[in-house]
């Protein structure tokens, strides 16, 4: 965005004292274009206003470039390479020829070279549209101006087509003197000639009011640079918008949610289903509940039915292998104890020590009697060597039987702990209609092997139902698992669904929050672009009134205030001109004629194709007279050499009323005329005013060695006679416009056809009648006078036999006697 | 050059024709004068022929007399011809000169008015 813009944005909200506002932040966002708003509108924490006011711009005017020629060849009326010079710098330039001379084959040349397109072709059909080629000359077509940048120097912009390529088919290419080529992108006109459109045609002038008010407004706003505001709106309104249409589309989705939660619940109960249509159907929706609910790892409440089943899934009974092991395990302590039968532990530890202990004591005290029993010399070699053999024994004995305790204990307490009791839950299953009777019978019948004394038995009783008890576990589980997968095929896609969408809702919510902050940006901003708009535009309105005073002449047609109605997003938008007729206000343009809408649309254009900020220092004006009545062809000539004071300004005309206007009234201007012979061939002259002109062409013919002598003395008498009559007509004009004579009345008694005595009169006596003393007064200047006069009109219809050379000077000194008449 | 009726109008197709710098933006008014002369002296030879005496008559009387030698239609285009011609041989306030195509058509249709009064 345009930095001047953005800083008076800012100040404007500052002016208003709405800058700290929590919205204006917006506006200033707005600015730097929709992502940047959109990025504002979603961070958490929106900077200050302050904290973005724009930096101080760095103003100045874009470089400006003057034409200085225009050079066609192949393209409409234009055959063979032909150049238009141009004066470079501002002033008048008038490029005079006939309908279809060629003449405005430049000035659509010049638009198509810049913009790739003409404007007056517009909506004309494809016909008219494929023959821009020039017939006789079809190849190469090109077109190619000279333009002097300020500070840059002379650079040439070409744009050729290649044989039989369309209009729209071209290269172009920039050239800068003693720089290397670029493109014509890189001059960056692009936008400028949309803005300061520097062309304007009769066409264009006509459809400029007669087209929908709209268009207009979008024609002089453009100039505004305003561009930008409109975006802004077009930003902040998108913004709003998106965001209400996000809430519309949750709220619509929202009902078909809970549609879908129903139908599910309808089918089924689901206390998942159950606890979103919940959340769902409050006032406001409880999103973290569905959030929660959807999550796909959610922990489930401890009664919930997932919770039961995904117990029942995880339901484990005493590993296969583990209880066989548990068996053999009884069984061998079983056949330990077995092997024991008959013995007695204790007892035999019992004699072990006391054998140990008489041991000790022979140890001590030698061979002798029994100290027990009194048996004499019992304790001796031989019984020692026998007793000590009997108490390792006894006591490997006792030894023994432990171990066959211990793991008989083992192996029942291990057995005892695979005998687990049948868990609770088994019980709840029932309701979600997975049996759980035969499970249950076998688990109690299992758990009651804990009541089994004998190690064999209670080894035999794992075996025996190990097996039911892991085949009724394992189908409650697999009906668990069966049960917990309907469930979730069920409920998931419409989970996931929810999850999706109460993300989407959130968003939403957050969003609509948003919405009114966005109204109140936009409100201010819709009031504070009007201002601007019409703060930049009274600039344009005036100087486009001071050109209405010009071409307005007689007009009863009062043009006061020009201002713009509405916003480029409107369709009402307009550009209203407080024009009154006859003093009465409120008429509509259509009372207006032609030519008076043509001097309006003038007096808007030029205003806006010679603003400063335009990097054109030009303008081009085709056929801008047409429809115009004489006296508004004087403003126009006064509006333009105004215009061209500052410009270079380059009108093309098909008539000679404008050169005429610009000659009378001593406006400076140059003046080359265009005309066309066959093939496509297009002449230049610089041309002065008609009666030297006339007078030249004769010099010329004079001159001409390709022309008979029979031809020259044909054809110079008629030259001279035109010159005379220019002379007496100028002389007609001075004189009556000069007193203040109506310019209809004038130009209607110059264009009565009539003789050349006639005319004669009216420059000699004022009067048409008084043919009958012309030749006595010209007589009276002298006799070369007379002579002249009757030459040249009885000449123009014969051979002149006399001297040419003295034809041609009596006609011109003739001439400027004529001029020196009052 | 003879200065015969169809010797000028060959010499204004030679003018409208071949582009020649020296004559840039002359050729218009030439070219219809001479025409118009082509067709005046066309007329000339006819009375001299015919009916002398209406030579000397003023050029409208001439091309009223005109249908009575010749056929209506080459009578009417005479006049018309003559009329347009005259106008682009004066000047005219705002007026620019004739097209190269306006020109060729007069000039075709003098070459038959001129055809008409050698047969006449």
């Amino acid at each position: 965005m345009d930095v001047q813009l953005q800083k008076s944005i800012f100040q404007r909200l500052q002016s208003d004292g709405v800058v700290d506002a929590d919205w204006s932040v917006l506006v200033i966002a707005a600015c730097e274009g929709p992502s940047e708003l959109d990025a504002v509108l979603e961070s958490p924490t929106p900077p200050s206003p302050a904290g973005v006011a724009p930096l101080e711009p760095a103003h100045q005017d874009p470089v400006g470039a003057y034409l200085a020629s225009v050079t066609v060849q192949g393209f409409r009326g234009i055959g063979p390479e032909t150049t238009l010079e141009l004066k470079s710098g501002p002033g008048l330039m008038l490029v005079v020829g006939r309908n279809g001379s060629g003449k405005s084959s430049f000035a659509e040349g010049l638009e198509v070279l810049l913009t790739g397109e003409s404007r007056r072709w517009a909506g004309r059909s494809a016909v008219w549209k494929e023959g821009w080629r020039n017939l006789h000359h079809p190849h190469p077509a090109l077109v190619e101006v000279q333009l002097l940048v300020e500070g840059q120097g002379p650079t040439a912009v070409t744009r050729t087509w290649d044989d039989d390529s369309p209009l729209g088919d071209s290269h172009t290419e920039v050239q800068p003197k003693g720089k290397a080529k670029t493109t014509l992108p890189s001059l960056g006109w692009e936008e400028a000639l949309v803005t300061y459109r520097p062309f304007l045609s009769y066409n264009e002038l006509g459809s400029m009011l007669d087209e929908e008010p709209s268009k207009l407004f979008d024609a002089v706003s453009l100039v505004l640079g305003l561009e930008a505001l409109v975006e802004m709106q077009d930003a902040l309104a998108n913004a709003r918008l998106g965001r209400a249409k996000k809430m519309t589309a949750v709220k619509g989705q929202h009902k078909a949610h809970v549609q879908s939660l129903q139908v599910l619940l309808d089918e089924e109960e689901d206390e998942r289903a159950r606890r979103c249509l919940d959340a769902l159907s409050g006032k406001t929706w409880d999103l973290d509940t569905v959030d929660q609910v959807t999550d796909v790892i959610a922990e489930s409440t401890e009664q919930s039915d997932i919770t039961l089943l995904q117990h029942a899934i995880a339901l484990q009974v005493s590993d296969a292998g583990k209880v066989e092991a548990a068996a053999d395990a009884l069984r061998e302590a079983e056949s330990g104890l077995t092997k024991l039968s008959g013995s007695d532990a204790a007892r035999a530890r019992s004699v072990a020590e006391l054998l140990e202990a008489a041991l000790a004591y022979h140890q001590d005290h030698g061979d002798g009697d029994c100290p027990v029993c009194g048996n004499s010399g019992a304790l001796n070699t031989d019984w020692r060597s026998s007793s000590r053999d009997e108490a390792a024994r006894l006591r490997q004995e006792a030894a023994g039987s432990d171990a066959a305790h211990k793991s008989a204990r083992n192996a029942r307490s291990q057995a005892l702990e695979l005998l687990t009791s049948p868990p609770e839950m088994l019980g709840q299953l029932a309701r979600l209609q997975i049996d759980p009777q035969l499970v249950t019978t076998r688990w109690k019948e299992w758990r009651a092997g804990t009541e089994i004394e004998g190690l064999s038995d209670l080894a035999a009783h794992l075996d025996a139902n190990i097996g039911a008890l892991t085949e009724s576990v394992a189908q409650v589980r697999e009906a668990a698992r069966k049960e917990l997968h309907r469930r979730e095929d069920r409920w998931r896609p419409v989970a996931n669904q929810l999850a999706r969408w109460a993300g989407e809702a959130r968003a939403a919510q957050e969003g609509e929050g948003k919405v009114a902050l966005i109204k109140e940006a936009e409100k201010w901003l819709t009031k504070a672009s009007q201002d601007i708009r019409n703060e930049r535009f009274s600039p344009i309105g005036e100087k486009a009134m001071a050109v209405w005073q010009h071409l307005r002449q007689q007009s009863n047609v009062e043009l006061g205030k020009i201002e713009l109605i509405g916003s480029k997003t409107q369709r009402q938008r307009r550009v209203t001109l407080d024009v009154t007729v006859d003093g009465v206000a409120g008429a509509a343009l259509g009372v207006m004629s032609q030519g008076e809408l043509h001097s309006l649309a003038l007096s808007l254009f030029l205003p806006r194709a010679t603003l400063p900020e335009s990097p054109f220092r030009f303008v081009v004006i085709d056929d801008p007279v047409q429809s115009m009545d004489p006296a508004r062809v004087d403003g126009l000539a006064r509006a333009l050499e105004e215009t061209a004071a500052e410009r270079q300004v380059i009108v093309f005309t098909h008539d000679e009323r404008l050169p005429e206007a610009v000659r009378r009234l001593g406006i400076e201007a140059n003046v080359v005329s265009v005309t066309r012979r066959a093939n496509s061939v297009v002449e230049l002259r610089e041309s002065s005013d008609p009666v030297q002109s006339h007078i030249k062409d004769a010099w010329t013919l004079i001159s001409t060695d390709e022309l008979s002598d029979d031809v020259r003395r044909r054809v110079v008498p008629g030259f001279c006679r035109s010159a005379i009559e220019a002379a007496c007509m100028e002389v007609v004009r001075r004189r009556r416009l000069g007193r203040g004579d109506a310019h209809a009345e004038v130009e209607e008694l110059l264009t009565v056809p009539g003789t050349l005595t006639r005319i004669a009169a009216l420059a000699l006596f004022d009067d048409p009648g008084r043919g009958g003393d012309v030749m006595a007064r010209f007589n009276q200047w002298g006799h070369w006078a007379g002579d002249v006069f009757k030459r040249c009109n009885k000449g123009a219809h014969d051979a002149h036999s006399g001297d040419l050379h003295k034809l041609a000077d009596d006609a011109e000194r003739l001439c400027k006697k004529l001029a020196g008449l009052k | 050059m003879s200065g015969s009726p169809d010797d000028l109008l060959d010499q204004v197709r030679i003018l409208l024709r071949f582009s020649d710098p020296s004559t840039a933006g002359v050729w218009p008014r030439a070219a219809a004068l001479l025409t118009r002369q082509a067709l005046e002296s066309g007329l000339g030879e006819l009375w001299q022929r015919r009916a002398p005496s209406v030579e000397h008559c003023s050029l409208t009387a001439q091309l009223l007399c005109l249908r009575s030698y010749i056929d209506d239609d080459t009578g009417e285009r005479a006049a018309h011809t003559w009329g347009v011609l005259s106008r682009a041989c004066h000047h005219h306030p705002y007026e620019l000169g004739p097209t190269a195509d306006e020109l060729e058509s007069w000039v075709e249709d003098a070459q038959r008015v001129v055809g008409a009064c050698n047969d006449g």
